[in-house]
């Protein structure tokens, strides 16, 4: 039957082109797959940063956008804001959890002690770096930190190029250390000195200086006392981003103008927020930005 | 009055249906969204060791690990804290007075202050609670035998007047401990002024679990004596109760109670103040009825509170401490103006 035939033909017809159709839609479709697979992040963490010091060098290895939440400190860092899981030392552990964190990164401080062991037993891995000192031990929270997120080529980068902006800071120190005190501002009630094993101590040794502090820990320091020790440069720790705070104390104290360091025009603002984690990329910037304004 | 029977007749299921919500709220809320039913039937589970909840392993560590544990340390130490503050209220016949009177908080801070700074983080974590509970009962027992006179009587007046200078004293050294304190040490005893119930750890709850069921049954087996002390001690005395051993028990009792409740969990305010004088108010003084009562709805209020404090910042989390005072002092000030008159008439 000549009529059924060429409608069978017709539909044999129909049926490759649609089955041409198909195989050129699914190959385009597998080009397409492979290309986004090819172009795709090697692997999306969702991480989870308890420590600004770790947000920082999260940041610098591209890895900011996979920061799901963040603690308190570490919200001013990021570019947008994150889920805020608040102070670092009273995290809440069912907070964490509902986050479904692949990595939660906090410094040696996280806590308390019960929201650790909950993560723990719920089998999120979490990476406890130690707050730094120096720039060694920054250098090293880099590496143990990048190899736990895939991103090693870049953590030996951003390592050298530290090694790099070191050498160029120690370049410009003096040959002689000057002495050197950090002061916070706490208003009408005095100062506090940074003592030895604090941030403010360690932004003195990567400045070259020598601090007059003896003691750990923050203290408070009278105005007299300051002027009896004398030192070269005088650091004050200011709040916010406009380092006006030298400029507050010589105002409210103006004995100060006649020491050393204010003959010389060295009592100088800090922004304090670069030290709150410990040493990190921020206070390695300040330390840049001080050294040229004080050598 | 009429009313007041009412609300007698009607306290016990409404208070324990209170609980019974701040119980299930507790349970079923928090930063994790999970279907309520499901979480219930976990914590059936964990008790009855069944198979019922269909919930992943993850988010049964959420329900059994953390809000089961936490559920039941508020729960206890809401009650230990009400049924102190009545306890305390009684002994001084005074419907303001709180444990802190004693000096048990102010001790018990001065503990915390002392471990905080001078023990170095890694120490231990018993280090805090522990120095806690011993300054507590410490300065307690000292405020006791500064109000006892020669002869063996203890003076209620002498005892208010010693916790207020030994909490004077408490707080200059805590004012010394800060001021040598580094930067961690500040920020832990700020923040453990402010009371949470998010860093106890196991043997904390269940000592103070077994804490709140023994005093409630000591309490209780006071209740009748208390009665008789609100008549004044001559008149107590007369009734044959033997006001000296009373009060010494009392005291200690509440020292250790408290003292439990305040290393477990830092400062938790108000509950002890509050919730005492509240039943008072409504239902009448009697020990027997208003010591179990408070208990209910101390831990009723504090499982409640703690139930916004875990919800409100999600995923970060307040201190309870601060929930409770926020809505404790406002209702305060209410009571305070409720009782402006009579008091003034005194």
């Amino acid at each position: 039957m000549p009529v059924t035939n060429d409608k069978n033909m017709a539909f044999i017809m129909i049926n490759k082109k649609i089955a041409s159709l198909l195989c050129s839609f699914l190959v385009l479709l597998l080009s397409f797959s492979i290309s986004s697979l090819a172009l795709a992040e090697p692997i999306n963490h969702r991480l989870v940063s308890v420590d600004g010091n770790a947000t920082e060098i999260l940041l610098r290895l591209g890895l900011g956008k996979q920061i799901v939440a963040a603690d308190i400190t570490s919200q001013a860092l990021l570019p947008e804001q994150v889920e805020n899981l608040g102070y670092h030392r009273t995290l809440s552990a069912e907070g964490l959890l509902q986050l479904h964190p692949d990595l939660v990164i906090g410094s040696n401080h996280m806590g308390p002690e019960p929201t650790i062991s909950a993560l723990k037993k719920a089998n999120i891995p979490i990476l406890q770096l130690h707050s730094p000192t120096s720039l060694k031990q920054l250098e090293i929270n880099i590496v143990k930190l990048a190899s736990r997120v895939n991103a090693d080529s870049s953590a030996q980068k951003l390592i050298k190029q530290i090694d790099k902006r070191q050498k160029s800071l120690l370049k410009k120190l003096p040959e002689k250390k000057p002495s050197m005190v950090f002061l916070l501002d706490i208003g009408e009630r005095g100062l506090s000195q940074a003592g030895t094993d604090t941030t403010g101590d360690s932004l003195i040794q990567l400045l070259g200086g020598k601090n007059i502090s003896q003691f750990s820990g923050y203290k408070s320091i009278s105005v007299e006392a300051l002027l009896a020790v004398n030192p070269d440069i005088i650091l004050v720790g200011s709040r916010s981003d406009s380092l006006d705070s030298a400029k507050k104390l010589v105002e409210r104290q103006p004995l100060l103008q006649h020491s050393k360091a204010g003959k010389n025009n060295n009592i100088v603002s800090v922004n304090a927020a670069t030290l709150i984690a410990g040493l990190s990329l921020g206070a390695l910037a300040e330390a840049e930005r001080l050294a040229d304004r004080l050598y | 009055m009429p009313y007041q029977t009412l609300f007698r007749k009607l306290a016990w299921p409404f208070l324990g249906t209170l609980l019974v919500i701040g119980i299930i709220l507790s349970l079923t809320s928090g930063p994790m969204k999970l279907s309520g039913w499901q979480s219930l039937l976990t914590v059936w589970d964990g008790v009855f060791h069944t198979e019922l909840s269909r919930l992943s392993d993850y988010e049964k560590v959420v329900i059994w690990d953390l809000r089961w544990p936490r559920t039941l340390l508020a729960l206890f130490i809401g009650a230990l804290l009400a049924i102190c503050g009545a306890v305390t209220q009684g002994l001084f016949r005074n419907p303001l007075a709180d444990p802190g009177i004693i000096g048990v908080s102010s001790g018990a801070g001065l503990g915390a202050a002392l471990a905080i700074v001078i023990f170095p983080v890694s120490f231990s974590v018993f280090a805090t609670p522990v120095a806690a509970f011993v300054g507590g009962l410490v300065t307690s027992l000292l405020v006791y035998r500064l109000a006892q006179s020669s002869q063996g009587n203890t003076s209620v007046l002498i005892l208010l007047l010693a916790g207020v200078a030994v909490a004077a004293f408490t707080g200059a050294v805590i004012g010394f401990m800060t001021f040598i304190a580094n930067d961690q040490a500040l920020r832990d005893l700020t923040l453990w002024g402010m009371g949470s119930l998010n860093g106890a750890t196991p043997f904390m709850l269940w000592l103070s679990a077994l804490c709140c069921l023994c005093l409630l049954v000591f309490y209780q087996y006071c209740a009748k004596a208390l009665n008789a002390l609100l008549l004044g001690e001559a008149e107590a005395a007369h009734l044959g109760i033997d006001t000296e051993r009373l009060k010494r028990q009392l005291i200690i009792a509440t020292a250790i109670g408290i003292g439990i409740a305040v290393s477990a969990s830092g400062i938790i305010g108000f509950i002890s103040l509050v919730v005492p004088h509240l039943i008072r108010m409504t239902l009448g003084p009697d020990h027997q009825r208003l010591l179990p009562l408070s208990a209910i709805t101390g831990a009723a209020l504090l499982l409640l509170a703690d139930v916004a404090a875990r919800v409100w910042l999600a995923p970060a989390e307040l201190p309870v401490g601060l929930v409770t005072a926020l809505i404790g002092a406002p209702f305060f000030v209410f009571l305070l103006l409720q009782q402006r008159q009579r008091l003034s008439t005194l």
